[in-house]
């Protein structure tokens, strides 16, 4: 229920710990036997059709967008050829030349990962004038006003197709970090770092007036009540940075990122892949809850130290750090077992979200998502009202 | 001597440092002095990688200064090996400690943990065959046919390319190649747990781990 979620954001304890989606119905058979919709077809409907009938609280997935039929051919080359190599689509095109994206074809998850393979700048002095001529902002420009904000015409539609049931928060993958890091590459962007800092500091600067234009647009188009926002920061190691320099320079600059939100009382929830507890206490300043996918091998925080730290005074939706789903649930007893840890270890949060399908579960079958499912309605209702959880 | 010596401190403390200017000129008064450049690698930019990965283990450093060290030594082998008569980046046959192959599976173009490992495996006087990334199931092991490495250095980051890691040792094993070479699997979803399934003889997440794991292998071989 959108109230249920809402009250979690709120740190009030609601009758039963709320649920989050993590995948679209596209992505899990699950989804598409309960939806009864085919999500290829009518992804709108399959969406929303899935997150009523499981009483998902919480939505994380937002982008519904049809795809296309340029993409739908590439995905077909992909399928058959492994890995394709093409030439920079998307816009800014003229600033890009030169630069390559490949296109890897990925079975378990039945969609298309995209990397940049290939950058038209190999030293720092040829990255420097590139970057002399390129402002991130105008990949938002140069979609248009309604393209700019891709996410929030979305949001609007999956919102409202859900209007009871799920909140669906804002979402856009913007990265003030990892968009700089994807844009020009880890070895060039290190040595920008420590040989050129005040150069980077500058280039910085433009990608978060970027990131600062999305959640602009979040704040003055949507209702939204809650953001996700995004930044890959950490590796499975650790953080990418030390902890000092992420505070100096990145994490500090969150604080004016998400200030259109905050200004409209808005909820930010936090999210990077990898294990961010060296700067944990630093994102708490800001956000208002963190999200990790601890059912992801690469991620790994320790859920109970994060709970203890921050159990009452934040929300947090993740599981238990052997939680058995996405990648290895194989038995029924693995996933009873895993959801007991959650609620044993989390229950007592008043800001607590349950996981509701890993990062890439199509190859989970339906029954164990079913089981999953049910398992976790089953465990989650509170005590007062007339469930297991809390005290006597 | 104590030229050389303060010549060897420069290049290590340029990496530790993570400062490329003064690498290069050390290396530039190595050639001066008419140190041996292989010295100047081993005693000097390669102690200097050393301190970095330690200081990597005890979290003093992250992987930003990983592979800024690595940049570092990069720019001070390129003045160094031209004048070291080496037919293969790194090291000199008489000092080579161990040959590996190394590479990123197909489908995988993730290449930033495999290339730290490079620079530490270098560092550590390991021969370096570097295959780079998407690299098919048969030119891993035309390469193990042909350079008969100690060591095979797979790498994934994507879980889905994972299962690319069992075809190699599964061909290496139909083929007969598997018994003479150790193999490693690297990478963020990699464990020891799944190296065992598969039939590698070890797994790791982490780079400088990686790097022991593989010196470890050598001296117990």
């Amino acid at each position: 229920m959108y109230d249920r979620a809402l009250s979690a954001f709120y740190l009030e304890e609601t009758d039963r710990i709320p649920f989050f989606n993590v995948t679209s119905p596209v992505f899990t058979r699950f989804g598409r036997r309960i939806s009864g919709v085919d999500p290829f077809k009518n992804c709108l409907k399959a969406t929303s059709e899935y997150l009523k009938r499981t009483d998902i609280d919480f939505t994380f997935q937002c982008g519904i967008s049809e795809i296309d039929e340029k993409t739908k051919k590439i995905h077909e080359r992909a399928k058959t050829e492994g890995t394709v190599y093409a030439d920079y689509d998307g816009p800014l095109k003229d600033k890009w030349r030169g630069l390559k994206v490949a296109y890897t074809w990925l079975d378990s998850v039945n969609e298309i990962s995209r990397w940049i393979a290939e950058r038209p700048f190999k030293t720092l002095d040829e990255l420097e004038s590139f970057l002399e001529d390129y402002d991130p902002c105008a990949r938002l420009d140069e979609v248009g006003p309604d393209g700019v904000y891709e996410y929030a015409p979305n949001w609007h539609e999956l919102q409202e197709s859900v209007r009871e049931s799920t909140l669906v928060p804002g979402f856009y993958y913007f990265k003030l970090w990892q968009s700089f890091l994807v844009d020009i590459g880890w070895t060039l962007l290190v040595r920008l770092i420590y040989q050129r800092p005040k150069t980077f500091a500058k280039f910085l600067e433009r990608y978060l007036e970027y990131s600062l234009k999305i959640t602009e647009a979040f704040a003055t188009m949507t209702d939204i009540e809650v953001f996700v926002s995004h930044d890959d920061i950490a590796t499975a190691n650790g953080v990418m940075m030390s902890p000092k320099w992420l505070r100096d320079n990145i994490i500090s600059k969150y604080q004016r990122v998400w200030a259109p939100l905050k200004r409209k009382g808005v909820k930010v929830v936090f999210v990077s892949d990898g294990d961010y507890t060296d700067v944990l206490d630093e994102i708490s300043k800001y956000a208002d809850g963190f999200w990790f996918d601890n059912s992801n091998p690469c991620q790994k925080m320790d859920f109970k130290n994060v709970v203890r730290k921050y159990g009452d005074s934040k929300v947090i939706m993740s599981a238990s750090d052997t939680i058995d789903w996405a990648h290895s649930a194989k038995s029924k007893g693995g996933i009873d077992r895993a959801i007991r840890q959650c609620v044993s270890e989390a229950g007592h949060c008043p800001g607590y979200f349950l996981p509701f399908g890993g990062g890439g579960d199509d190859d989970v079958t339906v029954s164990l998502s079913e089981f999953y499912w049910k398992t976790a309605l089953k465990y989650c209702r509170r005590k007062k009202h007339g469930g297991d959880l809390g005290e006597e | 001597m104590k030229n050389e010596d303060d010549i060897l401190n420069r290049l290590r403390d340029a990496v530790v440092n993570l400062d490329v200017e003064s690498a290069k000129k050390a290396c530039q008064h190595t050639l001066a002095a008419r140190m041996p450049p292989y010295k100047a690698m081993m005693e000097g930019l390669s102690k200097g990688m050393q301190i970095v990965g330690d200081k990597y283990r005890s979290k003093e450093f992250f992987l930003g200064e990983l592979i800024m060290a690595g940049e570092v030594m990069k720019e001070g082998m390129e003045i160094l090996e031209p004048h070291m008569g080496l037919p293969n980046k790194g090291v000199n046959s008489e000092h080579v400690r161990a040959r590996v192959v190394i590479g990123s599976v197909q489908g995988d173009l993730h290449d930033i943990g495999k290339n730290i490992v490079i620079t530490l495996l270098r560092a550590a006087g390991f021969q370096v065959y570097d295959l780079g990334v998407d690299v098919s199931v048969r030119e891993f092991v035309e390469t193990v046919r042909s350079v008969r490495p100690d060591i095979l250095a797979m790498s994934a980051l994507l879980s889905v390319t994972m299962p690319q890691m069992k075809k190699v040792i599964d061909d290496l094993e139909r083929e007969g190649l598997r018994d003479g070479v150790k193999i490693i699997l690297g990478g963020a979803p990699i464990s020891q747990e799944y190296a065992d399934e598969i039939g590698a003889d070890a797994g790791t997440k982490n780079a400088v781990e990686g790097v022991d794991i593989c010196k470890r292998f050598i001296s117990s071989s």
